[in-house]
């Protein structure tokens, strides 16, 4: 029988207690060996509140020796520090996204991975959804013919809220919104259209991380150009998902983890575009952390990189730090709305 | 005077943090639960405070230095009463010299039978909500009682800028799901939430006044028809409306609390929902194989006699012919009285500073505050937005 694969969680915050630890627990072949984290008092109660009894520690290189792989989710500016002790050591890693704060961590992370060959890679969970999947072949198989346009959304009025509040500091997150939210979707934009040929940024940052942005993009795809208006805001509930304008009409592709692409044809009828056995829900039957780590766990056994490799989780990086450089405010200054009277 | 706003990363508090932070003679402190909220106060680099109001040790540390307090949290009803009287005794310690709690007109219940309500008028909150706004409110009268300068502050629904309220009501617009009671005639009682921040600021600054609690709202109230006029005048859009009649409303909103019985008690323990429960448990599981053989052996006619004492007869509910209301909102046409201002008037010189009709454009624009940045892909968000033949 094959022994268990013992997993060291960097970073036992908040996605690691409501993500990746009930992940790696549910797996039958995945046993969790070690919690790195400063808060250790915390961290004990974590492990106590699921009945386990790994390695407890502060550092990160005390767990060489004691792990097959380490997951990273720690703040995105401690990424880079962990992950090439960890490489260092010859031990694998999947690191949470954005693979870190700056391209120049990522690159560092990326350079670690090359020289040691060990497997690395970038959890971007939402590549792992059968309808994110079943999507991504269909624009890549041109099922939809040309893509004139297209939109996505996604904006909450807040969200989120990491133990250690990393999230409201530019050094600790590397920006705003679009580092913690969009950037599942501009990942998975990348691996749909490839790399946008021009691109403009709108945000509101007045000196911290952004709470909304804008942004829109040009592809120059073989069977033409297709541009794109990208929202993101976490102050506002905006009604998220995806909408194309394609040469069969416009297809709507909703955010849930069980919304399949609907086409509203040009003759005015709604068809969902499912592929064949599903019903509802997802395929197989795991959850998208779960289905993520056992990737993970799989690419390690076999010495190959997972799924989203640290290549792809620098070219999101650098695609957001381009954008950032090419900053415009949302709303320019000189634009103030003037209230008019308004009569009763 | 320095200024404590507690929940700085809420509608109210982030608004009223601006608001003094600008404000000659005055500074302020943003103080916030979590992270999750705070995007509106990160991307300018205010400094943050966070505090935890059931660890009395960080809030006392964070309101050092500070002469007043604005309490503008909400949270689960431990943090709303556990947490309100930690606020309390740590502003007692660190010598705040007042106190401006943030309640909700929902303390007095929605039966009166008078066109305008007053502060005097008896409280009948509902449970829930109302009932632990009550509940907080004795505590800073108490408070007060015991010589701490405080002032209650009962505002309605909360409308304008990033209104929470209105993009509900927004919602159900755009879906058609607005009910509207007596044809939209009953007033719409709201406050802009830059007026209750002017409120909040006249409350810092009077010198002393005369009751505990004060209702704060836009002044004149439009009926709840004359606003989503407003919004389709605003929007250019147009809205259809469900009409509902107030008794079935009254009938879906009730809380009916089921009688209590030893013999239904004792019915529910042997109910088959129950021993299905129990069954999980092995011992138990047996013990119940057991009965049920027993069961088995008595005559078909007295076994389904039993089982029907028991579990009672097959009920099935009344399909619902009424087309779907968001019934949340719409209820709140039951009110039919408005709340005077009369006392916030007076006493604390409140007067709105904008009134409802510019409070809708208030939201109205931030609704649509970077929406030119979307120019030429309107139609492809359309489909996104509530109400689209995809939604």
């Amino acid at each position: 029988m094959e022994r268990k694969f013992r997993l060291a969680l960097v970073g036992a915050g908040k996605v690691a207690q409501q993500c990746h630890l009930p992940a790696a627990l549910s797996l039958p072949g995945v046993e969790v060996s070690a919690l790195v984290d400063p808060a250790l008092e915390r961290t004990r109660a974590v492990a106590d509140d699921y009945g386990l009894n790994p390695y407890v520690t502060a550092a990160t290189e005390d767990v060489v020796g004691k792990v097959d792989g380490a997951l990273i989710a720690t703040p995105n500016h401690l990424h880079a520090e962990a992950a090439v002790k960890l490489l260092e050591a010859g031990i694998p890693v999947l690191i949470e996204k954005p693979i870190a704060a700056t391209v120049a961590q990522g690159e560092t992370i990326a350079a670690a991975a090359a020289k040691t060959g060990i497997p690395a890679g970038v959890g971007y969970c939402s590549r792992f959804q059968d309808n994110i999947l079943f999507m991504g072949q269909l624009i890549r198989d041109g099922y939809f013919g040309h893509i004139n346009r297209f939109v996505f959304q996604s904006g909450t009025r807040g969200g989120w809220s990491p133990l250690s509040a990393y999230n409201t500091g530019k050094d600790t997150a590397g920006g705003g919104v679009v580092m913690i939210t969009a950037t599942h979707f501009l990942d998975r934009m990348l691996h749909w259209f490839g790399m946008p040929a021009d691109s403009q940024y709108f945000d509101d940052s007045e000196g911290g991380p952004e709470a909304n942005a804008i942004m829109k993009f040009r592809f120059d795809r073989q069977d033409g150009a297709t541009s794109a208006v990208l929202r993101f805001s976490k102050t506002r509930d905006l009604p998220g998902g995806m909408v194309l304008d394609t040469a069969k009409g416009h297809v709507y592709f909703g955010e849930e983890e069980d919304s399949w692409p609907v086409l509203s044809d040009h003759a005015g009828h709604h068809l969902i575009i499912k592929p064949e056995g599903v019903d509802d829900g997802a395929l197989s039957g795991l959850d998208r952390f779960q289905r993520q780590l056992l990737n993970f766990v799989r690419a390690c056994r076999q010495g190959k990189d997972p799924e989203v490799p640290v290549d792809e989780g620098l070219a999101s990086l650098r695609l957001i730090e381009s954008l950032y450089s090419k900053r415009q405010p949302l709303v320019e200054p000189e634009q103030e709305p003037l209230r008019e009277e308004v009569a009763l | 005077m320095k200024v404590a706003v507690i929940g700085a990363s809420g509608l109210v508090g982030g608004r009223l943090y601006d608001r003094l932070k600008n404000m000659e003679g005055v500074s302020a402190k943003a103080l916030v639960h979590s992270s999750g909220h705070v995007w509106n106060l990160a991307r300018t680099l205010e400094p943050l405070t966070f505090v935890d109001l059931l660890d009395p040790d960080t809030l006392k540390q964070a309101l050092d230095g500070c002469s007043h307090v604005v309490n503008c949290s909400r949270g689960n009803p431990q943090v709303m009463l556990e947490g309100l009287d930690n606020i309390i005794a740590c502003s007692r310690e660190a010598g705040i010299r007042r106190l401006i709690h943030l309640s909700s007109s929902t303390v007095y219940g929605r039966d009166h039978d008078v066109a305008e309500l007053t502060e005097d008028a008896p409280a009948r909150p509902a449970p829930g909500y109302g009932r632990l706004k009550w509940d907080q409110d004795e505590k800073v009268i108490e408070a007060g009682r015991k010589g701490m300068e405080t002032i209650i502050l009962c505002p309605p629904n909360i409308t304008g800028h990033a209104s929470k309220f209105m993009e509900e009501m927004w919602s159900a617009l755009c879906t058609g799901q607005l009910g509207f009671v007596d044809g939209g005639r009953r007033p719409f009682s709201a406050v802009d939430v830059d007026n209750l921040c002017e409120a909040i600021v006249r409350s810092l600054q009077v010198k002393m006044v005369r009751r505990s609690r004060y209702f704060i709202n836009d002044g004149v109230a439009p009926s709840w028809a004359e606003l989503v006029n407003k919004l389709e005048h605003l929007s250019g859009r147009t809205f259809d409306t469900v009409p509902v009649d107030e008794e079935w409303l009254r009938l879906v909103t009730k809380k009916v609390q089921p009688r209590t019985s030893v013999f239904k008690s004792l019915k529910h323990m042997v109910s088959s929902d129950v021993r299905e429960a129990l069954r999980g448990d092995p011992l138990l599981a047996r013990a119940d194989k057991g009965v049920r053989g027993l069961v088995a052996k008595l005559p078909a006619g007295v076994e389904n006699q039993l089982r029907r004492s028991i579990e009672g007869t097959i009920r099935v509910s009344k399909a619902d012919l009424h087309p779907p209301v968001d019934i949340g909102l719409t209820s709140r046409q039951l009110v039919q009285f408005s709340y005077s201002i009369e006392n916030a008037r007076r006493d604390l010189g409140y007067e709105p500073v904008l009134n409802w009709a510019e409070s809708a454009q208030s939201f109205m624009q931030w609704r649509q505050e970077y929406d030119e940045r979307l120019a030429g892909y309107e139609d492809l968000f359309e489909d996104l937005a509530p109400g689209s033949a995809f939604a």
